[in-house]
């Protein structure tokens, strides 16, 4: 489905992606990357709205730079916002849909069942100033899906979504995943990918770092370093527990009853420590991790890179 | 080719629908009003002074005065309209929805091409048909309908030729096209086009849309002797289908090159700069 050979891209001397070989057969996969790390730029190559400074772009075996017809068989949700706001959701889903080469009727028709499949029809007459974040959002789905396309890709489309509109979000990207068509999803944040439970893409500083399968992102994670911070009746007794049994790395105490601890084992840690607790009667009243799962990951990956940890997935 | 132009009328559609707001509609009606309310003033001004030769010079120079003040709003509305087709896309971050469509590139640039000739052309009509009305009802200015047809022709292609020029300039400057096409604007018709005697000024849109208008109005200044005079600065006229078909071609190739440049470059959104 999509091919990239030695892809490198080049904003003057700053490098947008770098060197990236992958090849994607149909599927749900998740691109993820911190901001900046050339998500937007390797969507935008992918699509033939920027073309390769180094190596070639192929989709459906195409070159897309040259051959925009390929277009017809994508649908775009982009990062950014709508900004049409006299404008009803309806006739804007309906425009769109006809840059695809449908005549007016044909495109209005389409434009409302893609606005009923994101449960937007009854504002779908109502200028889009009027339409929460959420609801822009499901616009912004309903006109990448209206035209019926094989591949679907989605930029931060949770991004100002509340609890909800994420767990809707997720529901209906699942529920394209299942109909057998191809998804792409990119984000910054691990578990609202993992909804979906694509394979997966990491992308960092314009490099692909791995890809690969939940299973194979979950052992990096497990294979990384996890911060705890834990506030109790008696942090030293706690420490000394879990520092015998759950193959800790490190402990650092606070001056407000908490500590901070660092492990490889957290399912471990997470198994024991209710036991632990309820055998010496201490009391928690705070436990928080102090990472950013992504961040870890990354951490993880750039030390794989750098040749500072054993390679845990294959890339 | 078919999916392209549908999306142009598609898109021509969207942007004259969304653009029917009470700020852009009160825009283009006072640019509509701006050449009578001119007139009128001036005519008002001549009346006050009561002065006949006055009212006889204002009589001579009427068709020309209509003429300077429809262009001018002609010319502002097609450069409002035209010249930001790409910029405007790029800043209010719709681009990355109409480039990802198969041809919406060309259909953006021609569909907005459109719209900005219609707006323009309508200002100008609504203008036009105002100044008459006041040529023929205030100053006695005969032939109204004759008049109002060869403005009306000249005007359309006007507002053609200079929407398609606008359009290129804006597909290969982004960030300052109204500037350069204001440069344009001044450089070439206003400057080159007034050299006597020089080949240059047949490269300008401004020597052929004059050579149009004297055929269809007639010569508009008061002393016929004048002809002579700017025929010995600038030369005989070809024939009119000439000239026509010189307007014609500017405004394909201004598209045809707007068309490939918008398909062939790269642009660049905030979020990937």
């Amino acid at each position: 489905m999509i091919e990239l050979n030695n892809t490198t891209k080049l904003y003057q001397s700053v490098i947008g992606v770098n060197d990236i070989c992958l090849k994607l057969e149909p599927g749900t996969y998740g691109l993820l990357g911190p901001n900046g790390s050339g998500k937007t730029t390797l969507i935008n190559l992918i699509l033939g709205q920027l073309k390769p400074t180094i190596g070639s772009v192929r989709l459906f075996g195409k070159d897309p730079w040259r051959k925009s017809d390929l277009l017809r068989r994508v649908g775009l949700c982009p990062a950014v916002e709508v900004t049409y706001p006299r404008v009803s959701g309806l006739e804007w889903v309906t425009y769109m849909v006809q840059l695809h080469g449908y005549g007016f009727a044909d495109a209005e028709k389409r434009a409302k069942e893609a606005l009923e499949i994101v449960k937007l029809s009854y504002v779908m007459n109502r200028p889009m100033r009027n339409y929460s974040l959420g609801m822009r959002q499901r616009t912004k789905i309903a006109q990448a899906i209206a035209h019926d396309p094989e591949l679907l890709i989605l930029d931060e489309p949770f991004s100002g979504l509340d609890p909800v509109g994420r767990f809707e979000m997720s529901e209906f990207l699942k529920g394209w995943a299942t109909q057998g068509k191809s998804l792409i999803l990119a984000s910054h944040i691990l578990h609202e990918v993992e909804a979906v439970n694509p394979s997966f893409l990491l992308i960092s500083g314009g490099r692909l770092l791995a890809s690969g399968s939940p299973e194979e992102v979950r052992s990096i994670l497990a294979a990384s370093p996890y911060t705890l911070k834990i506030r109790c009746s008696a942090p030293q007794k706690l420490a000394s527990l879990l520092i015998e049994h759950c193959n800790i790395e490190s402990v650092t105490f606070n001056q407000d009853d908490s500590f901070l601890i660092s492990t490889k084992s957290v399912s471990l840690l997470y198994s024991l420590l209710p036991a632990m607790l309820a055998e010496h009667k201490i009391v928690v009243s705070e436990m928080s991790s102090t990472d950013d799962s992504l961040n870890t990951l990354f951490s993880t990956l750039m030390k794989i890179h750098r040749g500072e940890m054993n390679r845990g997935v294959a890339s | 080719m078919k999916n392209w132009l549908n999306g142009a009328f598609a898109t021509c559609s969207f942007e004259l629908r969304r653009s029917f707001t009470f700020q852009r509609t009160s825009v283009s009606l006072l640019l509509a009003l701006f050449p009578p309310v001119m007139l009128s003033l001036l005519i008002l001004g001549t009346e006050a002074a009561g002065g006949a030769q006055a009212r006889s010079v204002l009589q001579d120079f009427a068709k020309l005065i209509t003429i300077l003040l429809v262009s001018l709003v002609c010319l502002l509305s097609v450069l409002l309209w035209a010249t930001p087709n790409v910029y405007s896309e790029l800043e209010g971050k719709s681009w990355g929805f109409i480039a990802s469509r198969p041809g919406g590139r060309v259909a953006l640039f021609l569909g907005k091409f459109f719209a900005s000739f219609l707006v323009s052309y309508g200002i100008s009509i609504l203008a036009i048909s105002l100044c008459v009305v006041l040529t023929k009802t205030r100053l006695g200015i005969g032939d109204p309908q004759g008049l109002w047809i060869a403005l009306s022709g000249i005007y359309f292609f006007g507002c053609i030729v200079y929407a398609a020029v606008f359009s290129f300039i804006g597909t290969l400057f982004i960030k300052r096209a109204m500037v350069v096409a204001a440069g344009y604007l001044v450089g070439s018709d206003i400057f080159l086009a007034s050299i006597p005697g020089a080949l240059v000024n047949k490269f300008t849109i401004r020597y052929h849309m004059q050579e149009i208008g004297i055929h269809w109005l007639g010569w508009f200044l008061p002393a016929p002797s004048t002809e002579h005079e700017y025929r010995m600065m600038f030369g005989d006229g070809w024939h009119i289908s000439l000239h026509i078909l010189v307007v014609i071609l500017t405004t394909i190739v201004s598209l045809a090159v707007g068309a490939w440049i918008i398909v062939n470059r790269e642009y660049i959104t905030a979020d990937e700069s």
